[in-house]
């Protein structure tokens, strides 16, 4: 199995920069996932990998083999397409077996591939009809058998989930984790939504504007967010940024900020903090924020005082809108309780979790 | 209820706008009946007592009406052949690739079909001497071919736009050359647009009178047109054959047009723009 | 040329193949018309048939464009005295012509069943053509006609300018039109038909034979040639035209002859042979089978002196009805006469002229176009200039090739696939439409005429200039903005008005698209032709159904400058809705049913869903349809040209390119014609970028 890695590639359309030189590598097996806005260059980046691009600049190395001037139809790879691009024409057996037809491969081997993925998808029912009679799941089975039968090195997927209804979607996307499991082989997938790369990745590349913001594993974006960006854009529902200051008063570290006043004492490296600008931007996931009413260790000193704007009720938990002074914070609660806009909320801060940035690069502050 | 009276009025409004529109080509069918002489009267019947097919009969044993439809029919399938050919590999080539000049491709390709086209005669001819394809049939299939090319591109231009381009990319990552992607994934997905393509060149080329009367001089390669005219001599016509061969040479485009007339409607895309 | 001619010319050169079976004898049969044009193309080409068979009057044209060689060289002088002088023809002081009969003039025949003694005065004929056009049945249309003719053609008419004393044409060539002769005529033959109604109102050539044919007529005026197609079916006798009673002179049919003239290209052993030929074609052996054949006036001497032709009645009559014609003049300066007197003599009829203003103009007419057709710009400082400036074009085009060439390298390996399969198509447009289009830009600027047909020169605008200072040009221009305005907009509204018709549920909705395709179906030629019939005054179908439906009077949709505008339009409009219609049918199969649905919600009338949804969806898919349609529409020849019969009457039917048509190939003015298109490209262009801009439609390129 082969891994894929992509060496300052560059490309632009016009006067239009799509990726100013972009380096990562899916180790071989990996299942990694390059996530990001849309218009953020990451499904053009798929496509230098897959040679439907030529890079202005860098290299496309593919199982160790420079494959930049190497045409699509020779890489090896195989690709699922955001709106399937099933062959209109042909049946759901053509369309398995056409690349596979392509390379002059005998009926027997066409027919016991086809048959295995087919069988793999579940799809083996729908062998003879056409794409034009398939519901959208179908269709997006068909696509996956599609690139199965190739038994590629490299598998990419381009949105592939975009179009299905959200049940759909999740049932696809535990069966595409499942299939990498057995095919145990690389796969890069390209998607705007977090959960999927959240869910489905071993490392995610996160993307914005044409450059890399983050590679690492789910757990790295999600606990140790390099940036601003990837605070907000990994983890449902969005981080609460807060601009503010660090003081030092009768020795002890606080955040200050309109509404809000936190010791920031009990975190470890709290030095490093002290050191820096007084102004920073703090970071707290909503599910890092708790309600004083049912926390079982009172913490006074990092309570904030709010009063609750809406409530959306998610069934196991509650996502709480609120605000404190000038300050909005959201808050993700396990519903015990009924609350009520125009309540007064005391949440507790679980200081070990907060983000720290600078407030000018916006680049994480590593405590 | 008022739904249905609607209905039976604009079918009826339907059926009399056909007959009138269906007349002028039924009356060929009339004279094509007649004899000779008949066919200046008074009678708006189509069928009349002195009416029969004795001009066919004349039509097909005593003049060279077969040979000239043979003619036609090779001279008309080697244009639709290459017509089709040629509008679809360039069509391709101008929805799929933005290369240097393609605006200015497309927009002479439009250009052509504002010169008045019987001021290229003198042209064409002194083009197909100098290159000895006088009274051949090449000289003439280049003209017929070339002279449709222009809207078939057009509509093949316009047909390939609607297809996504995934589809192609998909092929060639299957493992297809660009070229082998656009005949076996582009191609079969484009047929209705390829009927269309191929009944405009054929009637480009079914029906045409002018050009074939400068490039054909050996009686022997006459095309049908050029045999048909030649029943109506300047000062004498014979008219009951004339008409019966008029309705023998509309037959085909007939045919093709009423069973073609499907695709017609999706396949016709003149008007459609990339979105 | 006849299809028993032809036969007959087929018999004797297979006779001659038989005995040099060497030699194939290749036939190739043009129309009159047809013939002279082809012939003109192939001799620039610089090819063409050896020998050619036509009427003597193309031999001016031809002489003077120097595409037939005089044969004054290639044969002894002994072997032009063996024709009678009139077979023999000369122009400008050389032979060029050696005819195998003489004839092809004009005399009255006559049913002997209706008719035992001739009219031998004028108003004979008008008291013997009163008694005999007569309303058989008695439902008030006239069934039988005293006399019929083409009389709205030139040649059909001139005779009667000699019989009222003058001549038309002077000897130099001039014309000689504006006549007391030629008002009278005109005079006479209006009161024909207006006044002692013994004519048909109109009448061309197929109606008067049909009608003579099939005993509806008791007298036809026609030529020998004729003979053939009448010998089986009416017992006819022949007479000189009678004399015209008010001056006491006959009058004076065209003679000619139908001979044979030697392509400019052909030398050397094939001129022998071809020399062999035509002296084999001509020869009295021949024309003697030509007499028992077809009843063809022998030109050879030799053959006149034969028992055969001696003894054959027929012929004798004819020698006499021969003598009382003139020769046709072989003068270039002919054709521009004939359409000169063509338009102002189809003006009286119509009745929009009277016969002194029609004479007057007639006269002013062709003398100005024999000055425009002989009219010889020599290339002045201008055309040197222009020379210069085409030279510099293309040198800098080079230049800037040269300079560009690594970015054009670049673009072509990069788009490699593109360009490749582009390259086949682009090499057909090349040399079918991008080659021909830059040979006329040249014309276009050249003094290609009659007199410079070999050597034509570079010498600037002259033509666009006298193309954009000619009214005669705003009218036209009109006229075919008329034309494409009203048949574009009846092909639109008719075409999206059944498209939407159609599309509704409707029982045999798809028979109904189907049958309303075949207008377009229906090969243009054959659909004009058809409809041209329809639109006869008497016998044409859409007369006789206004006639019985409404109880109308006829029209006379081809003799009057308005109907007859009014019938190519209306044929027009009947060949080009159901391109449009399907197009239609297409834009609406988008349109999703739910904007219906929401508009019904909303409260909106079928007429404010057809305004706010059918057509602001369908327009995208009409707008390029329109713009095509348009330019096709501009530029389409072939239904002005056949359903008026090449812009009768009067040239009052003609749109751009159906004059461009005429002022090539008809006046031979190619570069002012080449001008005309370019004029006309320039419009469309135009037309087509102010159009796309203005309904935002420029990203369709």
């Amino acid at each position: 199995m082969a891994g894929v890695s992509l060496q300052a590639i560059s490309k632009s359309f016009g006067d239009n920069t799509i990726l100013k030189g972009i380096d990562v590598q899916a180790h071989s097996r990996e299942f990694m996932v390059i996530v990001g806005p849309s218009g953020c260059g990451k499904s053009t980046l798929l496509r230098i990998i897959a040679g439907l691009e030529t890079p202005d600049g860098g290299d496309v190395i593919i199982d160790g083999e420079r494959k930049n001037d190497t045409d699509p139809s020779k890489r090896e790879v195989a690709m699922v397409f955001q709106n399937y691009a099933l062959y209109p024409t042909m049946t759901v057996y053509e369309n398995l077996a056409f690349s596979q037809r392509i390379r002059k491969r005998s009926k027997d081997e066409i027919d016991k591939r086809v048959m295995e993925s087919a069988e793999m998808l579940k799809i083996d029912e729908l062998l003879d009809r056409k794409p034009k009679e398939l519901s959208g799941g179908q269709r997006q089975r068909v696509a996956l058998g599609r690139a199965l039968v190739r038994k590629p090195k490299v598998f990419l997927f381009d949105e592939p989930l975009s179009n299905l209804d959200a049940k759909l979607r999740q049932e696809m996307r535990l069966e595409i984790k499942k299939l990498h499991t057995q095919l145990n082989n690389t796969m890069i997938y390209v998607t705007h939504d977090q959960t999927e790369a959240m869910t489905m990745a071993d490392r995610i590349c996160l993307m914005n504007n044409g450059i890399i913001e983050q590679i690492g594993t789910p757990e790295e974006l999600y606990n140790k967010p390099a940036n601003t960006f990837v605070s907000t854009f990994i983890g449902m529902p969005p981080i609460n940024l807060i601009d503010g200051e660090v003081c030092t008063e009768n020795g002890s570290a606080f955040f200050m900020s309109d509404g809000m006043r936190i010791n920031l004492e009990k975190i470890k490296n709290i030095e490093l903090l002290k050191d820096l600008d007084k102004h920073v931007i703090m970071g707290i996931r909503p599910e890092n924020l708790h309600d004083n009413y049912f926390a079982e260790i009172k913490d006074p000193e990092n309570t904030i005082k709010c009063t609750v704007d809406l409530v959306e009720n998610l069934g196991s938990v509650a996502l709480v809108h609120s605000h404190s002074g000038n300050t909005h914070l959201s808050a993700s609660l396990t519903t015990g309780k009924t609350i009520h806009p125009g309540d007064s909320l005391d949440l507790i801060v679980d200081v070990n979790s907060l983000h720290f940035f600078h407030q000018e690069t916006k680049e994480r502050i590593k405590l | 209820m008022s739904k249905k009276i609607e209905t039976l009025f604009i079918f009826s409004f339907l059926v009399l706008f056909t007959l009138a529109t269906l007349y002028p080509a039924l009356n060929i069918i009339g004279i094509s009946l007649r004899t000779d002489d008949a066919f200046q009267s008074r009678s708006l019947a189509l069928w009349t007592s002195e009416s029969s097919f004795r001009s066919y009969v004349t039509l097909f044993l005593k003049t060279d009406f077969l040979t000239w439809m043979k003619n036609s029919f090779l001279v008309s399938f080697v244009v639709t052949l290459t017509g089709v050919v040629l509008a679809s590999t360039s069509g391709y080539a101008l929805s799929r690739f933005n290369f240097m000049g393609r605006r200015a491709v497309l927009s002479s390709l439009l250009m052509t079909q504002m010169f008045p086209a019987t001021m290229l005669l003198l042209p064409f001819f002194i083009l197909l001497a100098k290159l000895k394809l006088i009274n051949s049939y090449l000289g003439l299939i280049i003209i017929y071919s070339s002279t449709a090319l222009p809207f078939c591109i057009w509509q093949m231009k316009g047909y390939y736009d609607t297809i996504p381009d995934a589809l192609e990319e998909a092929a060639r990552i299957d493992g297809c050359s660009r070229f082998s992607a656009f005949t076996k994934v582009i191609l079969p997905v484009s047929a209705p647009a390829l009927v269309i393509t191929a009944l405009f060149s054929f009637m480009a080329s079914w029906s045409e009178y002018v050009v074939a009367a400068i490039v054909l001089q050996d009686p022997g390669l006459y095309t049908l047109p050029l045999g048909l005219k030649s029943f109506q001599a300047s000062l004498s016509t014979q008219w009951g054959l004339y008409a019966a061969g008029a309705v023998v040479v509309s037959i085909p485009v007939m045919i093709l047009f009423i069973s073609l007339s499907r695709f017609l409607v999706s396949g016709l895309t003149v008007g459609s723009v990339k979105g | 040329m006849l299809y028993e001619n032809r036969k007959a010319l087929r018999e004797v050169c297979d006779k001659y193949e038989e005995s040099h079976p060497d030699i194939k004898i290749e036939l190739t049969y043009r129309e009159t018309e047809e013939l002279r044009s082809n012939f003109q193309s192939s001799a620039i080409g610089g090819s063409g048939p050896d020998l050619i068979y036509g009427p003597s009057d193309q031999v001016g044209p031809f002489a003077v464009m120097g595409i037939i060689q005089s044969l004054d060289e290639l044969f002894p002088s002994s072997f032009f005295d063996q024709f009678l002088s009139n077979a023999v023809v000369r122009f400008q002081e050389k032979t060029w012509m050696v005819g195998d009969g003489v004839g092809n003039h004009l005399m009255l025949m006559f049913n002997k069943e209706l008719i035992s003694t001739p009219p031998e005065s004028t108003d004979e004929l008008i008291q013997m053509g009163k008694s005999l056009t007569k309303d058989l049945n008695g439902d008030g249309i006239i069934d039988q006609y005293g006399l019929v003719w083409n009389f709205t053609e030139p040649f059909f008419y001139v005779p009667w300018i000699g019989g009222f004393g003058d001549w038309f044409i002077n000897d130099d060539g001039s014309p000689n039109l504006n006549t007391k002769s030629n008002e009278n005529a005109f005079a006479f033959i209006k009161s024909l038909r207006d006044e002692h109604r013994i004519i048909p109102k109109e009448c061309d050539y197929e109606t008067a034979n049909a009608l003579f044919k099939t005993g509806r007529a008791a007298m036809i005026i026609n030529g020998d040639w004729s003979w053939g197609d009448y010998r089986d079916k009416v017992d006819f006798g022949i007479a000189a035209l009678p004399m015209v009673s008010s001056t006491g002179d006959f009058p004076t049919p065209l003679v000619s002859t139908k001979g044979y003239s030697i392509n400019v290209h052909t030398t050397g052993e094939q001129l022998s042979h071809t020399i062999d030929l035509m002296t084999y074609l001509t020869s009295p052996e021949v024309q003697l089978h030509y007499v028992r054949r077809l009843n063809v006036q022998p030109s050879s001497l030799a053959a006149l002196a034969h028992p055969n032709v001696q003894s054959n009645s027929l012929l004798n009559q004819n020698a006499d009805i021969i003598k009382k014609g003139r020769p046709m003049p072989v003068v270039p300066e002919l054709r521009a006469i004939w359409d000169a007197l063509r338009g102002e003599y189809q003006s009286v009829l119509a009745g929009t002229k009277d016969p002194h203003a029609a004479a007057v103009e007639s006269q002013r007419k062709a003398i100005d176009q024999i000055k425009t057709m002989n009219v010889v710009i020599e290339p002045g400082v201008q055309g040197k200039f222009i020379k210069g400036l085409l030279f510099l074009f293309i040198a800098a085009l080079g230049i800037v090739f040269w300079i560009k060439k690594k970015i054009y390298l670049r673009s072509f390996q990069e788009n490699k696939f593109a360009y490749l399969m582009l390259l086949p198509a682009f090499l057909g447009i090349m040399s079918v439409i991008i080659f021909p289009f830059g040979y006329n830009l040249i014309i276009s600027l050249s003094n290609f005429s009659l007199r410079t047909f070999k050597h034509w020169e570079i010498i600037g605008f002259h033509h666009f200039a006298s193309v954009l200072t000619d009214g005669g040009f705003y009218s036209l221009f009109g006229k075919t903005i008329i034309w494409t305005v009203v048949n574009v907009s009846f092909h639109v509204s008719l075409g999206v008005f059944l498209a939407v018709l159609i599309n509704r549920t409707l029982p045999a909705k798809r028979t109904f698209r189907t049958l309303l395709i075949i207008p377009w179906a229906l090969p243009q030629y054959i659909a004009a032709l058809t409809w041209r019939g329809m639109f006869n005054q008497e016998y044409g179908s859409i007369n006789l159904i206004l006639n019985q439906l409404l109880n109308m009077s006829p029209i006379q949709w081809l003799s009057q400058p308005v109907e007859a505008f009014s019938a190519c339009i209306i044929t027009n409009i009947w060949l080009g809705f159901p391109f449009m219609m399907v197009v239609a049918l297409g834009g609406l199969q988008s349109i999703p049913k739910e904007m219906y649905e929401a508009s019904q919600v909303d409260g909106a009338s079928r007429w404010q869903q057809f305004w706010n949804i059918t057509l602001p969806m369908i327009k995208p898919v009409m707008i390029p349809a329109v713009i095509l349609g348009t330019i096709w529409t501009f530029n389409n020849i072939n239904v002005v040209w056949l359903v008026s019969n090449g812009g009768e009457p009067s040239d009052l039917t003609h749109i751009l390119v159906s004059y461009v048509y005429k002022a090539a190939f008809n006046l031979y003015r190619y570069g002012y014609a080449a001008a005309l298109s370019m004029i006309i490209f320039l419009i469309l262009s135009m037309f087509t970028v102010v159009f796309m801009r203005r309904s935002k439609l420029d990203t369709v390129v």
